[in-house]
């Protein structure tokens, strides 16, 4: 297998710095990761990048992977290892020192500042997530309800989401949506 | 964790916290956390390992099977329906994310909730210039008036 050097390291960078602004988790950062990947990079289509959240979604573990799914897009299972340590290293390490000084700084009157004052531009991020995959996965009025009703039953109910996914993934198999 | 006694119930919810006000995957900082208070850097490394691991794999199977068969009418009919509740699966997220903090403190909180999703999402600006912008105002406004 060729590795594409240059590809690898505007993975690496790119989710480095995902990383380290992934507060909230990945959610926050997936208009980032469309923005680099589909706009800047054109590694893939705004469809390609929908369809690979919606996998990543459906799989089972942490949502982050949708990183990995991007770096294997980008240049196959190099990537893919490249874009999931990428992602996953820079915030374990600080992770792991912050935990270290956890007990040094317990009480801190900045630390709640801090942790109040992000909280709902993460929140922010959030939405602007969903906007930007409503944008890319809804180009039908029915898929549109399709995107409202599971919001609202995942919202409203404690149904597991799984269900909503493999609902809307059956319903699709039927071809109500068309093929894209 | 309890069972192995790893962790106390009120450990574990403070390390939450502290794990969910770090940026990053929150579960990955979390197993960060729990494997380093089990046993130091190795313990980590492990915890993450196992976390990512198998998921990682399975994941990257779905991409390649994906690349092989995505071209196929039927497999495009269900990935679109999928794509669209996955949409719809994150504004949920973000909607009971939004509920409390509008529900406590809705002056402070709705301007950087509305302030990054219309630079963000409706105007797709570069997060790390926002980020810098209003984290340090929101965090600035949450010092002088704690909530």
């Amino acid at each position: 297998m060729r590795l594409a050097w240059p590809i690898l390291q505007a993975l690496a960078v790119q989710f480095s710095l995902l990383s380290l602004l992934a507060f909230g988790g990945a959610n926050a950062v997936i208009p980032e990761i469309r923005r680099q990947s589909v706009a800047v990079h054109h590694w893939m289509t705004d469809k390609d990048f929908a369809a690979l959240f919606a996998i990543a979604q459906s799989a089972p573990g942490p949502n982050f992977l949708i990183s990995t799914l991007v770096g294997w897009k980008a240049a196959g299972l190099a990537g893919a290892l490249v874009a999931t340590a990428a992602m996953c290293s820079p915030s374990c390490l600080l992770t792991f020192w912050a935990v270290k000084a956890w007990d040094r700084h317990r009480d801190h009157p900045w630390r709640t500042a801090i942790a109040a004052g992000i909280a709902p531009v993460t929140v922010g991020l959030v939405f602007s997530s969903a906007y930007v995959l409503v944008r890319a996965a809804d180009s039908s009025w029915r898929l549109g309800l399709v995107t409202a009703a599971s919001a609202a039953i995942v919202y409203f109910t404690k149904l597991n989401p799984l269900w909503c996914l493999a609902a809307a993934a059956l319903l699709g198999l039927t071809g109500v949506f068309g093929p894209l | 964790m309890e069972r192995r006694g790893w962790l106390t119930p009120d450990d574990f919810n403070e390390t939450l916290s502290l794990c969910q006000g770090l940026p990053g995957p929150n579960i990955v900082n979390l197993s960060i956390a729990v494997g380093a208070r089990a046993c130091g850097w190795r313990g980590s490394l492990a915890a993450v390992a196992g976390l990512v691991g198998a998921p990682a794999v399975i994941v990257i199977t779905l991409g390649v099977l994906y690349g092989q068969f995505g071209g196929l009418q039927l497999v495009q009919r269900a990935i679109i329906g999928l794509a669209a509740a996955a949409a719809g699966l994150v504004a949920a997220t973000a909607a009971r994310m939004a509920e409390p903090l509008l529900r406590r403190r809705a002056l402070t909180a709705a301007p950087f909730i509305l302030g990054a999703f219309v630079a963000v999402g409706v105007f797709r600006l570069p997060l790390p210039y926002v980020l810098l912008v209003l984290a340090p105002l929101s965090i600035a406004i949450m010092w002088k008036r704690p909530a």
